[in-house]
C-alpha cells in the first residue's frame, strides 16, 4: 500500500512536469513564411518622438574590446558604431555617402581625393573634430588596423587646412571610397594621439549621437546621449542621414542563451532583441505583445578550403565537395527556410551580380565520388572547424558533414569558440575545411580581396591571374569595366574553388511596441538613433 | 581553542600546496608548448621566448613550480589572454556575484530543507514524510541546468513573477537583487535541498530513537523544546558536514547556472576562459575555488565544537 | 545520499517497537528493489540499443522534418536536423552509461588500490597519498573537470579520465577508513601472530569488509558521473557533436525550450530517472549491506 502510494506521487510528479512544460508550449502549425520585407517590422509614425528613458538591447554576445581599429568582431562594432563615425560611409542599399566629409573633389590623375570636413563637428571631450585629427586616425589604422591593406593604394595624408584633408594615392583606384566606408573593421574617426603607439583603446571617443560610459564585461555596456551631437542633414539611411538621440541611455545586455533573450524581451527586462533565430521567427509573429522584423540580408555563409596541406591542396578534391553539397537542404536547416543558397558572394540585389555570379555547381553525387577516387582520398578523417558562436554555423557543418558522408568523405566536426575559431584556424589557416560567414561590404574589391590575393589569403591560395585580376579591379574607375573584372573574380574562383558560397542569412530582430522609430537593416546593423520610447 | 585553530590552520599548508602543485600541473597537461598556451596563438617568436624565459621551461620542473609560486604569493596570479587584465581583479569583480548568488541559494535551500526534514523525521511514515522524500529525491536526481530552464519557462515566460536573466547588487537594490536571484538560486539550491532533506531526517530519526530522548520526553518537555533544543542540536553534526561539502557542489553548479541566467559571476568567467581557452584565468579560478573551499571546510570543522564540544579535544 | 568519510561514531543499536523496525526496512527495501528494477532497464535500454532505436541517431536526417512534434512515426518527435529523438535518447544513454560505467571502474579500481596500501602500511606513504588526496579533492568536482577538459580537449576518452582523477580521490579516501578501521581490530593482530602474510591479511579479510561501503559508494558516484557527463556536455566540452549523449542533446535543444520542448524534456526525464533510479539502489544497498551505517 505504502508502495502505490510512493509510486503514484512519482507519477504525479512527472505529469506535472510534463504539464507545466507543454503549457508554455505555444501551439503553433509551422506555415511557410513570407520572405520577403519586414512582416509587423513597419512602425507607423502614430506617435510623436519622445525624448528620454533607457533602452535595453539584449545581443548575443559580449564585446573583447572598446577599440575598433583592432576589431574585427561585430559585437564590438553594433554598439561603437554609435559612438564613432567615418569620414564617409554607407547608406542603406551600400552605397558610398557623405558622413564627416560633406564632400570631396578627385583630381584629372585620379590620384589625389580632398574631403572637405564638415565645421563645428564635436567629439564627445569637447574639441572639435579637424583634420589632423582625420589624418592621424587613418594613419593608426593603416599601421594597426587588420584591415589595412586595403589602403595599400594611399601613399600619404596631407593636411590642408583645418577643414581640409588630402589623400595622396600611388595609383588611381575604385576602391579608395569602399575602404574609407567599409563597416567591417572600420576606419573611425578618433580624436588626435588617442591610442598612440598602439596603445589599446579603453576609453572610446568619437562624433557620434551616443557616447561611452561604461563597460562592465559580460555584464553590460552602457551609451548616454551627446547633446552636443551634430548632426548630417537628408533622411536616414545607412548609416547616415540626419541621426538623433532621442533616449537619454542605451544598454547592451550580453544574453548568450536564444531562448532567454527572447523570455527577457517578453518579460519587458530588455526592449531589443538583436539575433533572432529563424526557428523563433514564425513564433515570434502571432504574438501580439512584441514587433519581429525579417529582412534578407547581405550576410553570406561561405565555406573556406584548406589549401596548406591534404586533401584539400588537391583541386579535385574540392570540387567534389562542391558537387556535394546540396545548398537548398543548408538553408532549409540553418535558416529554416528563410535565407537563400548562394551561389556567389555578391548579394543578387546589389548592382555588382550578374549571370555570371549565377552560374554555380549543381549537387552531384556520382561526379562528385568520382573525383574523390581521382583523388586517391585514403578514408583519412577530415576535419571540419567551425564556431559556436552563430546557430548557423554549427548547423551548417552538420549538415555538410551528412552530405560530405554520402559521397564516401570520413567527416568529423570541430566547433570552437569564436575567439579561438579565429586565432587558431581563420588566421593560421591551419585546417581542412572552415565554415563561417562574413558580413556586408560595400565594394566587391572587400568581399574578393582579403580571401584571393596571395598577399592576404589565410587559407594557402595563390594565383597569379587572380593577384592581377584583384588588383586591376582596385585600379580601374569605370563602373562597368569593374564589373567585368570582378565577373572574371567569379569565375576564376568557381574554378580554384579557394572557397564556396553557402546561404544568404537573413536578419531577425524583434522589439517592444513600445519602441519607435526602429528600421531593421538589412546589413545586419541596428541603428538606435531616431528611435524612441512611447509610454 | 586558539591552540586547535593553530594546529588546524597549519595543517592547511600542505593541503594548500598540494592544491597549488595540481593547479601548476594542468598547465602541463595541455598538448603543445605552455607558453603557447599562456600567450595564446598570436604571439610571436620574441614573445614565446620572453614567456619561457619567465616560466623557466628550461628549467627541471620543481623550479618552475617555485617560480610560479612565488609570483603567486606576490598576488601575480597572471593576465587573462583574452581582455588584457590581470586575472586578480577578473576573479575581484566577479566573485562577490557568485558568492552572493551561493549564499542565497544555501539560504534557500537550508530554510526549506532542514524544516522539511525535520518534520519528515517527526512525522515518520506519514504522507507528509512520503510527499516530501519523494520531492528531495526528485530534487536530488534532475540536472540543474534543465531544472533552471524549466524554471524560466514557467516563472519567467508563462507567469512573468520573475526575471529570466541578470544581477543587481545589493548596494543598488536589495529587492531587486533578490528578485534576480530567486529563479538561479532555485536552480542551484534544487539538488542542495534534497541532500539536506534526506540528512536531515535520517540524522534527526537516529537522535529521535536515543534513549536521552526518551528521558527528556519522560521529564516532561514539550515536543518543540525536544525538537529544537535537543534532538536538532545533536542532529547538526552530519548536516552541517553535508552542507560544507555541498559547498562544493554548488562552486560547480554555479557554473552552469550563471550562463544560462547570464549572471557576470565567476563561473560564467570560467564557461567563456575555457572556452577562449583562456588558461591563466583557468588556474586562477579554480586555485582561488579551491582555496576558499579548503578554508570553508576549515570553518565547518570549527563549527562542529560548536555542537559537540567533546569533539573539540578529541580531534586535532 | 553521500557516504561520509568521517570516523563515523557508532551508536548502540536502540531498540524501539519492532514492528516499526521490521515495517522501515521492508518499505526500504521496495524502494531499493525500485531502483534496481529501474537500472536493469535502463541498462538493457543502453546494451542493446542499437535492437531498440528504429532510426540511426546521426545519419537518418530529415530535412523535411524539422522540430516535428511527438508522433506515431517519431516517438520522442524530432530534433532541428530531423533527427529521431527516441533514437538518439537510446543511444545517449548508450554513450552516458558507458562513460560513467567505465569512468567508475577506473576510479574505484585505482581508489581502491591507494586506499588499501595508504590505510594498510600507513607512513610516509600514507601521508603522502593523503595529502594528494586531501588536495585533489579541494577543488569543487564540476569546476575541477571542468579545467581538465579545458586542457586536455573534448573527446569521450578525455571525459572518462578527467571525471576518473576527480573521483578516485574519494574512493581511496572511503578506503583507506574503511581498512583503517578495521586494522584496528584485534583479531588482526591475532592472525598476524599466527604467521599470516600481509597480502593474505588484505585480501582475506580487511577488503571483504570494505565492499559494502564501496558498491554503495559506487552506486552514489555512477549517478553524480552520469549527471556530470550531461553537465559538461550541455556546456559544450562534453561528447562531440554529432553523436548522442543525454547532456549534448539538453546542449542542442535549449534554444528550442519553447517550441520544441520535447527535444530537452526526454533526455532531461531520462537523466533524472536514471539518477533516481541509482539514488533508490543506493538507498537499498546501504539498508541492506549496512544498516548500522544510517
Amino acid at each position: 500500500m505504502k508502495k502505490t502510494r510512493f509510486y503514484n506521487m512519482l507519477i504525479l510528479l512527472v505529469i506535472l512536469v510534463f504539464s507545466l512544460a507543454a503549457c508554455s508550449q505555444n501551439n503553433q502549425q509551422s506555415s511557410k513564411p513570407q520572405k520577403n520585407e519586414a512582416s509587423q517590422g513597419e512602425d507607423s509614425i502614430d506617435s510623436e518622438p519622445k525624448s528620454g528613458g533607457t533602452l535595453t538591447v539584449a545581443t548575443g554576445a559580449d564585446l573583447t574590446k572598446l577599440d575598433l581599429h583592432t576589431s574585427t568582431v561585430l559585437s564590438d562594432r553594433i554598439p561603437l558604431l554609435h559612438v564613432q563615425e567615418m569620414l564617409v560611409t554607407i547608406d542603406e542599399n551600400m552605397k558610398i555617402i557623405p558622413m564627416l566629409a560633406q564632400d570631396w573633389e578627385i583630381s584629372e590623375d585620379q590620384t589625389t581625393f580632398t574631403f572637405h570636413l564638415r565645421e563645428g563637428v564635436k567629439f564627445h571631450n569637447g574639441n572639435e573634430m579637424k583634420a589632423e585629427d582625420v589624418k592621424y586616425s587613418i594613419e593608426r589604422f593603416i599601421e594597426y588596423a587588420p584591415r589595412n591593406a586595403e589602403f595599400s593604394m594611399v601613399d600619404s595624408i596631407e593636411v590642408i587646412d583645418d577643414y581640409t584633408v588630402a589623400f595622396q594615392l600611388n595609383s588611381p583606384s575604385g576602391v579608395f571610397l569602399g575602404s574609407l566606408a567599409n563597416p567591417y573593421n572600420p576606419a573611425v574617426i578618433i580624436p588626435k594621439d588617442e591610442g598612440a603607439n598602439g596603445e589599446e583603446i579603453k576609453n572610446p571617443i568619437g562624433t557620434g549621437p551616443f557616447k561611452f560610459d561604461k563597460w562592465e564585461q559580460g555584464k553590460q555596456l552602457v551609451l548616454k546621449k551627446f547633446d552636443d551631437y551634430k548632426s548630417i542633414e537628408g533622411e536616414p539611411t545607412g548609416f547616415g542621414g540626419e541621426k538623433i538621440a532621442y533616449v537619454d541611455e542605451i544598454v547592451f545586455k550580453p544574453i548568450s542563451e536564444a531562448s532567454v533573450r527572447l523570455t527577457s524581451l517578453e518579460t519587458g527586462e530588455v526592449d531589443v532583441v538583436l539575433d533572432v533565430l529563424p526557428n523563433d521567427y514564425d513564433r515570434l509573429k502571432q504574438k501580439q505583445n512584441l514587433v519581429v522584423a525579417m529582412k534578407p540580408s547581405l550576410n553570406w555563409g561561405m565555406l573556406q578550403y584548406g589549401m596548406n596541406k591534404p586533401p584539400f591542396d588537391n583541386p579535385d578534391m574540392r570540387k567534389a565537395v562542391a558537387y556535394a553539397l546540396n545548398k537548398q537542404e543548408i538553408v532549409d536547416v540553418a535558416t529554416r527556410k528563410l535565407g537563400e543558397p548562394a551561389p556567389s558572394a555578391v548579394f543578387p540585389e546589389t548592382e555588382w551580380f550578374s549571370d555570371v555570379h549565377a552560374n554555380d555547381y549543381q549537387q552531384d553525387i556520382e561526379k562528385a565520388k568520382e573525383l574523390v577516387k581521382k583523388a586517391g582520398y585514403d578514408g583519412e578523417p577530415i576535419v571540419i572547424s567551425t564556431s559556436t558562436a552563430y546557430d548557423h554555423h554549427e548547423k551548417t557543418a552538420l549538415v555538410m558533414q551528412s552530405q560530405l558522408k554520402k559521397i564516401g568523405l570520413n567527416v568529423e566536426i570541430e566547433a570552437l569558440e569564436w575567439a579561438s575559431f579565429i586565432s587558431d584556424r581563420w588566421v593560421t589557416g591551419d585546417y581542412h575545411l572552415l565554415n563561417g560567414h562574413i558580413t556586408p561590404r560595400p565594394d566587391p574589391n572587400q568581399i574578393y580581396y582579403a580571401y584571393l590575393h596571395s598577399s592576404t589569403s589565410y587559407n594557402g591560395y595563390k594565383s597569379e591571374k587572380m593577384d592581377s585580376l584583384l588588383e586591376q579591379g582596385i585600379k580601374e574607375v569605370d563602373m562597368s569595366k569593374r564589373k567585368e573584372i570582378y565577373n572574371d573574380v567569379q569565375s576564376l574562383l568557381q574554378e580554384d574553388l579557394s572557397f564556396s558560397s553557402l546561404y544568404y542569412y537573413p536578419v531577425i530582430e524583434a522589439h517592444s511596441p513600445k519602441i519607435k522609430g526602429y528600421e531593421t537593416w538589412s546589413a545586419g546593423y541596428p541603428r538606435l538613433w531616431n528611435v524612441w520610447i512611447s509610454e | 581553542m586558539s591552540s586547535f585553530l593553530i594546529k588546524r590552520l597549519l595543517a592547511l599548508i600542505p593541503v594548500l600546496l598540494t592544491v597549488s602543485a595540481v593547479v601548476f600541473m594542468i598547465i602541463h597537461f595541455i598538448p603543445g608548448d605552455p607558453a603557447a598556451a599562456m600567450l595564446g596563438s598570436q604571439a610571436n617568436e620574441e614573445q614565446l621566448a620572453q614567456m619561457r624565459e619567465k616560466m623557466g621551461l628550461n628549467e627541471p620542473l620543481f623550479i618552475q613550480y617555485t617560480l610560479w609560486l612565488s609570483n603567486l604569493l606576490q598576488g601575480d596570479l597572471g593576465s587573462s589572454l583574452v581582455s588584457d587584465q590581470t586575472v586578480l581583479s577578473l576573479i575581484a569583480n566577479r566573485l562577490p556575484v557568485t558568492l552572493n548568488l551561493i549564499i542565497y541559494s544555501m539560504a534557500i535551500s537550508i530554510l526549506i530543507a532542514i524544516p522539511l526534514g525535520v518534520i519528515s523525521a517527526v512525522k515518520h511514515n506519514t504522507g507528509f514524510d512520503y510527499a516530501s522524500m519523494v520531492i528531495a529525491l526528485i530534487g536530488i536526481s534532475i540536472p540543474n541546468f534543465w531544472a533552471a530552464l524549466l524554471l524560466i519557462m514557467v516563472f519567467a515566460l508563462n507567469l512573468g513573477m520573475f526575471p529570466a536573466t541578470g544581477y543587481i547588487s545589493i548596494s543598488e537594490s536589495l529587492i531587486l537583487n533578490i528578485k534576480h536571484l530567486t529563479l538561479p538560486a532555485f536552480s542551484l539550491g534544487f539538488i542542495q535541498a534534497g541532500i539536506i532533506t534526506r540528512m536531515t531526517r535520517s540524522s534527526m530519526l537516529d537522535v529521535l530513537r536515543q534513549d536521552y530522548i526518551r528521558t527528556v520526553k519522560a521529564k516532561g518537555a514539550s515536543p518543540f523544546t525536544l525538537v529544537f533544543r535537543h534532538a536538532l542540536k545533536n542532529a547538526m553534526i552530519p548536516i552541517v558536514t553535508i552542507i560544507g561539502i555541498n559547498f562544493g557542489l554548488l562552486l560547480g553548479g554555479t557554473v552552469v547556472v550563471e550562463s544560462i541566467f547570464s549572471i557576470n559571476g565567476i563561473g560564467q568567467l570560467m564557461i567563456q576562459s575555457v572556452l577562449n581557452r583562456d588558461y591563466p584565468v583557468i588556474q586562477g579560478i579554480i586555485l582561488v575555488i579551491a582555496a576558499i573551499y579548503v578554508f570553508i571546510t576549515l570553518f565547518v570543522d570549527i563549527l562542529y565544537t560548536y555542537f559537540d564540544p567533546k569533539i573539540k579535544y578529541s580531534k586535532g | 545520499m553521500k557516504n561520509l568519510s568521517l570516523n563515523v561514531i557508532k551508536k548502540p543499536k536502540v531498540s524501539s517497537s519492532p514492528f516499526f523496525e521490521h515495517f522501515k526496512n521492508f518499505s526500504r527495501r521496495k524502494q531499493g528493489i525500485a531502483g534496481l528494477l529501474i537500472i536493469t532497464v535502463i541498462l538493457l535500454i543502453a546494451i542493446f540499443a542499437p535492437l531498440i532505436a528504429p532510426y540511426d541517431p546521426v545519419d537518418d536526417v530529415n530535412y523535411s522534418n524539422l522540430n516535428a512534434a511527438p508522433s506515431s512515426t517519431h516517438l520522442f518527435g524530432t530534433d532541428e536536423y530531423g533527427r529521431d529523438i527516441f533514437s538518439r535518447v537510446i543511444y545517449g544513454a548508450k554513450v552516458s552509461i558507458q562513460i560513467s560505467f567505465i569512468t567508475i571502474l577506473i576510479s574505484a579500481s585505482i581508489g581502491v588500490v591507494m586506499g588499501l596500501i595508504s590505510g594498510f602500511f600507513g607512513g610516509v606513504i600514507d601521508g603522502l597519498l593523503m595529502r594528494l588526496v586531501d588536495g585533489l579533492m579541494s577543488f569543487p568536482p564540476l569546476l575541477f573537470a571542468i579545467a581538465l577538459m579545458a586542457a586536455l580537449g573534448s573527446s569521450i576518452k578525455n571525459i572518462i579520465l578527467a571525471l576518473a582523477i576527480v573521483y578516485t580521490p574519494m574512493f581511496a579516501r572511503l578506503i583507506r577508513g574503511c581498512v583503517l578501521s578495521i586494522k584496528e581490530k584485534e583479531y588482526i593482530d591475532s592472525i598476524k601472530v599466527m604467521g599470516g602474510s600481509n597480502i593474505r591479511i588484505l585480501f582475506k579479510h580487511i577488503l571483504p569488509n570494505c565492499v559494502s561501503p564501496l558498491l554503495i559508494q559506487m552506486t552514489t558516484y555512477f549517478a553524480y558521473a552520469i549527471l556530470a557527463e550531461a553537465s559538461l556536455s550541455f556546456l559544450g566540452l562534453g561528447v562531440p557533436q554529432p553523436d548522442p549523449s543525454w547532456g549534448n542533446i539538453l546542449y542542442d535543444g535549449r534554444q528550442y525550450m519553447i517550441d520544441s520542448p520535447w527535444i530537452t524534456i526526454f533526455p532531461g526525464i531520462a537523466i533524472g530517472l536514471t539518477v533516481l533510479g541509482l539514488n533508490l539502489l543506493g538507498d537499498g544497498l546501504r539498508d541492506y549491506l549496512d544498516p548500522n551505517l544510517d
